[in-house]
């Protein structure tokens, strides 16, 4: 029996062609193949662009090929997920929550998540509102307000 | 957290949307990440101050969730263990274990200053009694006690709690306390924090049928008054009661050591588990004496660690007890140094350690010696020290574990 492919469309028109399986672990991706009729080309998936979901389908297409059932396999997982997101710049990492939020993939919205907490749990104050592009809405003096009563959190 | 602007820029630059950021990530970094992001902005001091974001920032730090926990027959351990020493020179210090890349190290030690902690009378130290969510029940002197949150650094002070003590038709007359237990838990059913007491009492004199009382009287926090619960015939070792899973446990003194007691944080009733056979078959054997006490959780499990003039080993409650491990202290010099008796020294808890050399974890003990941590692999067998201060070797007084959470006591 051959499995079933789907096409799916970035908003850039690429198509990427995966086994339902891998797909329809994104509950979006599966409600679409479910509800909608089909374009021609693939399902369009008109906010991630192709360079993100590329890397959304090697995700998808590890997971849906890797059922652990014991320790050794959950750690190979595990170290894949690691090598994996040690190739993301911060860019494609905030684009990858994006599109794991779009699509609904709660595995890989879990394993973004965690590593922008990673990233952000040594920084500075100053660091974070640059990551973010915050703006610093607090006068200098109720800044030192708060900072006074946690200091001990800036040792 | 509708409210934080996001500054345009120029060239494209990715951004994690606020709802996002807000609900799945601020929630999972460290207690002391958050309190230093307070500073950020308004939007991130009021996210963070929001009692909702408190309760699921607290979720997210249990020891274990629970829904990870399961049917699993495995076990899990903490990610990390965060551990308060009060020591007799009045200082306080807490740290941190971690596990971080490749091993288990700690973070810094932090001395926390008189305002910082509530105070007790007489330049005294006070004695911790318990902890849970974060919170830590200090007793600040006779009758008084205190919930105080060693990173927030809030802290309220709790009513005095006297004695109900009853005996027969009226007041006891004639006994008087001689020692107090007190245990500290949440109360999942109802939403609240307890404190329990119980106090021993002993008669002034001989002439009365029986050799003590006990009383049971527990706080609720809300509603900020004592009540007397019962009394009962358990004779409680008068150390910090451990809350696991909706009970405080204590070890138990003579006439019957081979039990330990749960009081149900909820029903407010006492109920019994034996101890493993060997522990009384062994040393009644050998005629040698042991010292137990309980680790409130050992990897998702109730712990038990025992301590004899041979060996040491550690236990956990599953459906039956099951032994972890067993040192043997003529080999294992390090072991010699840990020792039970004042109540300080001995298992404290685990933490997780997967590396390329072991696939285990480490259990850290409390060196009563000179304060600081042992932590020992029972999969290689090797064991490592960690110093908690610089100053010397401070004397601990008494010390205990918890998690680092933003829970106000208030």
């Amino acid at each position: 029996m051959s499995t079933k492919k789907i096409t799916l469309l970035s908003s850039d028109r690429e198509q990427f062609i995966v086994d339902e399986a891998v797909a329809i672990q994104s509950q979006t991706i599966k409600n679409l193949i479910e509800d909608t009729v089909p374009d021609e080309d693939g399902i369009p998936l008109p906010v991630v662009h192709s360079r993100i979901l590329a890397k959304v389908t090697e995700y998808l297409t590890k997971h849906a090929n890797y059922k652990p059932h014991n320790d050794a396999a959950k750690e190979e997982l595990k170290n894949w997920d690691v090598k994996f997101l040690g190739k993301l710049d911060n860019n494609t990492l905030f684009d990858l929550i994006l599109a794991a939020n779009y699509l609904d993939i709660k595995g890989l919205l879990d394993l973004t998540c965690q590593a922008v907490a990673d990233l952000m749990k040594g920084m500075s104050v100053e660091e974070v509102r640059k990551l973010f592009n915050i703006e610093n809405d607090f006068t200098p003096e109720e800044e030192e307000a708060v900072r006074k009563e946690n200091q001990w959190a800036f040792d | 957290m509708q409210s934080t602007k996001i500054m345009p820029s120029s060239s494209h630059q990715s951004h994690v949307p606020d709802d996002i950021l807000a609900t799945e990530i601020l929630p999972i970094l460290p207690a002391k990440s958050l309190l230093r992001f307070k500073s950020v902005c308004k939007a991130w001091r009021d996210r963070i101050s929001d009692p909702n974001f408190v309760d699921k920032h607290l979720l997210n730090h249990q020891p274990q969730s629970r829904s990870s926990r399961g049917n699993s027959t495995t076990i899990s351990f903490n990610k990390q263990l965060s551990i308060l020493f009060v020591c007799s020179q009045r200082q306080l210090y807490t740290t941190t274990i971690i596990k971080s890349s490749d091993a288990i190290a700690t973070a810094p030690a932090r001395k926390l200053c008189y305002d910082q902690y509530p105070q007790c009378p007489n330049h005294k130290y006070p004695r911790v009694w318990g902890s849970c969510n974060g919170l830590i029940c200090l007793e600040t002197e006779e009758f008084f006690t205190s919930l105080w949150n060693p990173c927030t650094q809030s802290y309220v002070r709790l009513p005095y709690c006297g004695v109900f003590l009853r005996y027969g038709h009226g007041a006891a007359f004639g006994w008087f306390l001689s020692s107090v237990a007190y245990g500290f838990g949440y109360d999942v059913k109802i939403k609240e924090y307890k404190l329990v007491r119980i106090g021993r009492f002993e008669p002034l004199s001989n002439f009365v049928d029986r050799q003590h009382i006990g009383e049971v009287t527990v706080l609720t926090l809300r509603s900020n008054s004592w009540k007397m619960v019962s009394n009962t015939d358990y004779l409680v070792v008068p150390r910090p009661g451990k809350f696991f899973e909706g009970g405080l446990y204590w070890t138990m003194d003579e006439p019957r050591p081979d039990k330990l007691i749960r009081f149900d944080i909820h029903d407010e009733e006492f109920s019994e588990i034996r101890l493993p056979n060997v522990f009384l078959s062994e040393t009644t054997a050998n005629d040698c004496t042991f010292h137990h006490d309980i680790v409130a959780d050992l990897g998702g499990c109730l712990g038990l660690w025992r301590t004899t003039d041979v060996s040491h080993d550690v236990w956990v409650l599953k459906e039956n007890w099951m032994k972890m491990y067993t040192v043997d202290v003529s080999t294992h010099s390090w072991a010699r140094s840990i020792n039970l008796i004042g109540g300080i020294g001995g298992v404290i808890g685990t933490v997780e350690e997967k590396n390329s050399k072991n696939n285990g974890v480490e259990i850290v003990y409390v060196n009563v010696e000179n304060g600081g941590l042992i932590s020992y692999c029972p999969s290689t067998g090797e064991f490592r020290s960690f110093s908690v201060c610089d100053e010397g070797k401070p004397r601990s007084a008494s010390m205990i574990t918890y998690v680092e959470s933003l829970v106000s006591p208030c």
